[in-house]
């Protein structure tokens, strides 16, 4: 059935991984779903709507990368699923848009074949050809139509070009099933033999020897010794970049906060409504939103090296040090993904065929320090430095955080992995090395758009109301005195007594606590509590300087009269939060993805376990050692 | 009591309000709660 008026027939986009689906399909549908250079960015089903050019309405259907129709692995099981209809709340698709690379036809032909073979009427998009073209081969788009039985359009879905041509390949009615001439008793054999003379057909390549700019690129980017050097170079660029860049950006948003808080100063009498929004609104918020700069950096320097290719040399770089830790390449970029959020690389996951390996990624994945941490680490990093110390040093001790945590995770993977056994089956890792090109910049900065417009709407929402009642806790039950024993006397105060004695041995006291337990549900709430939470010492503060709650923290005293941060205590609270999980949304992702709340219950006791004895081991050994 | 003294106070039990609600109503869909790409269809 060819839909009807109710339901609109349904045509599914499939092709191997890095095949341009997703470019294809937000061209097609005007979606905005993430793009990336390499493999596995699609690990779900994910709809849209179009018109033909005569205004029928079509579902459009984005399917998981795969290689074949008997793949292993859960995205790939996925996209076989949504071609037999099997997928509750998507129809069996009435159409397939088979995707393919124009410059890696010979391998992306095999699904291409065993797709038409099924039966469903097909269109082929032969995508990237300017890369193809580029690449010396000379397409024969309408050869490669009349020995397939079905509609080829080339095209470069990036730049938009061929979308007319497609949009009129899908026109009503579709055409009818081709006839499969080469299904013989070895189909094997017959698709290998069918696609080697479509190559020599319909893709000649004059000159098969020549070397392409991408592989000159690679004979450096993936040598083993230059190739690592680039590495390493580009990952410290990236953080010298973020603490560089973000710095000019950051002054503004402080100067309007400064302006923001003492216009509302001098125009209000001195009160509670004043302090709630002074020191809980402006001062909770304000210790988020400040650190905007460096998330849009992050995202944007990701989305540069996934868009322009580099990605996928970065994991085939990595395969040799994933192996041991008893993982394989295809766990490096769901482990990158969670530098930005653990729960994208959760379902990037999805792409790993071995079910354990799977496991033992999803456990670690949320070691790979996230963007949430970053608020945190970005205000406890400066208070180990003066306030004259280069930029360099904050991003070498960035990068030390970075490597700590990801160190840690490759450890306890190698440990899992030995304790949970071989696998029962054999499994593969296939890796595409797309050619380089130059980044797709609207796609780049739209998700750099939605994530900083992400990060704004949760300080709006979230951190705006955990910041309003972190202050009535540090203000209610109201008493006399002064602010520090207004502060004990008050909620907070109460709370952060009873935490003192569990976290006073890690080189925190009460309201540390109280910070680090009110972010248990996300941890960038952290900088949130402690503006709350510090605001007694406000007064002491240097206002000449740049960071008032830097400035706060400095100056923030224990009962005893000592500094409350000293380096130790500092070092120890940033090994808490590279270890800690406190992010309930990963939690939630980790439990559906693995099936049960047992591995996600298990992952945050070790976790958060595993953070308190490393910050107790940090702070009480280094007292031993004569550190202060 | 002075106005400012009640405005802060029903601006943190309207706060209240809204987590309590927000938490006791069942969710619709099970995983990220949108907190990063997952959530966008």
């Amino acid at each position: 059935m060819q839909g009807s008026s109710e339901f609109p027939p349904t045509i599914a986009l499939i092709g191997n991984p890095n095949s341009g689906k997703t470019t294809v399909f937000n061209a097609l549908t005007g979606s905005n779903q993430k793009v990336g250079n390499y493999s596995g960015v699609t690990v779900e089903v994910k709809s849209g709507q179009m018109f033909t050019p005569h205004g029928k309405k079509l579902h459009v259907l984005d399917l998981p990368g795969c290689y074949s129709l008997r793949a292993p692995s859960l995205d790939e099981k996925v996209a076989v699923d949504a071609l037999k209809g099997e997928i509750p709340g998507y129809a069996k698709p009435d159409m397939v848009v088979c995707v393919v690379d124009a410059s890696n036809l010979e391998r992306h032909l095999q699904l291409a074949l065993q797709i038409i073979e099924l039966g469903i009427p097909t269109v082929l998009v032969l995508n990237m050809v300017d890369m193809a073209e580029k690449s010396g081969l000379r397409l024969d788009p309408a050869k490669l139509s009349e020995e397939l039985g079905v509609p080829v359009v080339p095209m470069q879905a990036n730049a938009g070009k061929g979308i007319i041509e497609l949009k009129q390949a899908l026109r009503f009615p579709f055409p009818p099933t081709p006839a499969v001439a080469w299904a013989a008793e070895n189909l094997e054999n017959s698709r290998r033999a069918l696609i080697t003379r479509l190559c020599e057909l319909a893709a000649r390549r004059p000159d098969a020897h020549q070397l392409t700019l991408s592989d000159q690129l690679d004979n450096w980017l993936l040598h083993p010794v230059y190739g690592w050097i680039a590495f390493l170079g580009i990952m410290f660029s990236v953080f010298w970049g973020i603490f560089s860049f973000a710095r000019i950006p950051m002054g503004w948003i402080e100067a309007g906060q400064g302006v923001i808080a003492n216009w509302v100063v001098a125009h209000m009498a001195d009160g509670d409504l004043r302090s709630l929004l002074v020191d809980g609104v402006l001062g909770g918020m304000g210790g988020v939103v400040v650190f905007l700069p460096q998330i849009v950096l992050l995202f944007l320097f990701i989305g540069l090296l996934e868009s322009s290719g580099y990605m996928a040399r970065a994991a085939f770089l990595m395969d040799g040090v994933m192996a041991k830790a008893g993982l394989s390449g295809k766990a490096f970029l769901p482990l990158f993904s969670s530098y930005a959020c653990a729960i994208p690389g959760v379902l990037a996951t999805r792409t790993i065929d071995s079910a354990k390996e799977r496991l033992v990624t999803i456990f670690v994945a949320p070691w790979m320090s996230c963007s949430a941490r970053l608020p945190v680490y970005f205000l406890i990093v400066p208070l180990l430095l003066h306030e004259n110390e280069g930029s360099w040093k904050q991003a070498m001790i960035l990068f030390a955080i970075y490597a700590l945590g990801t160190t840690s995770a490759f450890g306890v993977a190698r440990l899992l992995r030995a304790k949970l056994g071989p696998d029962t089956g054999a499994t593969h890792f296939l890796l595409e090395l797309p050619p380089y090109h130059a980044p797709q910049w609207s796609y780049i900065l739209r998700h750099v758009g939605e994530r900083a417009w992400s990060f704004v709407a949760q300080a709006g929402t979230i951190i705006l109301g955990l910041s309003i009642l972190l202050w009535a806790l540090g203000t209610y039950p109201k008493s006399g005195g002064t602010k520090d024993e207004m502060l004990a006397h008050s909620a907070v105060g109460r709370i952060g007594s009873v935490i003192e004695p569990a976290v006073k041995p890690l080189g925190f006291d009460g309201r540390v606590g109280t910070a680090i337990l009110t972010s248990f549900a996300a941890r960038e709430v952290f900088n949130s509590s402690m503006a709350v939470l510090f605001r007694v010492d406000e007064a002491e503060s240097d206002e000449k300087t740049r960071s008032l709650l830097r400035d706060r923290l400095a100056a923030a005293k224990r009962s005893d009269g000592t500094p409350l941060f000293t380096p130790l205590s500092l070092i120890s609270l940033l090994v808490f939060y590279i270890y800690a999980l406190q992010c309930l949304p990963t939690s939630a992702v980790v439990a559906r993805e693995t099936g049960s709340w047992k591995w996600a219950f298990r992952q945050f006791i070790f976790m958060s376990g595993f953070a308190y004895i490393a910050s107790l081991i940090v702070y009480q050994g280094g007292k031993l050692l004569g550190f202060s | 009591m002075d106005w400012q003294t009640l405005a802060a106070a029903g601006i943190v039990t309207l706060t209240l309000a809204v987590f309590l609600i927000r938490m006791a109503r069942p969710r619709k869909k099970s995983g990220c709660g949108h907190h990063c790409d997952c959530g966008k269809k």
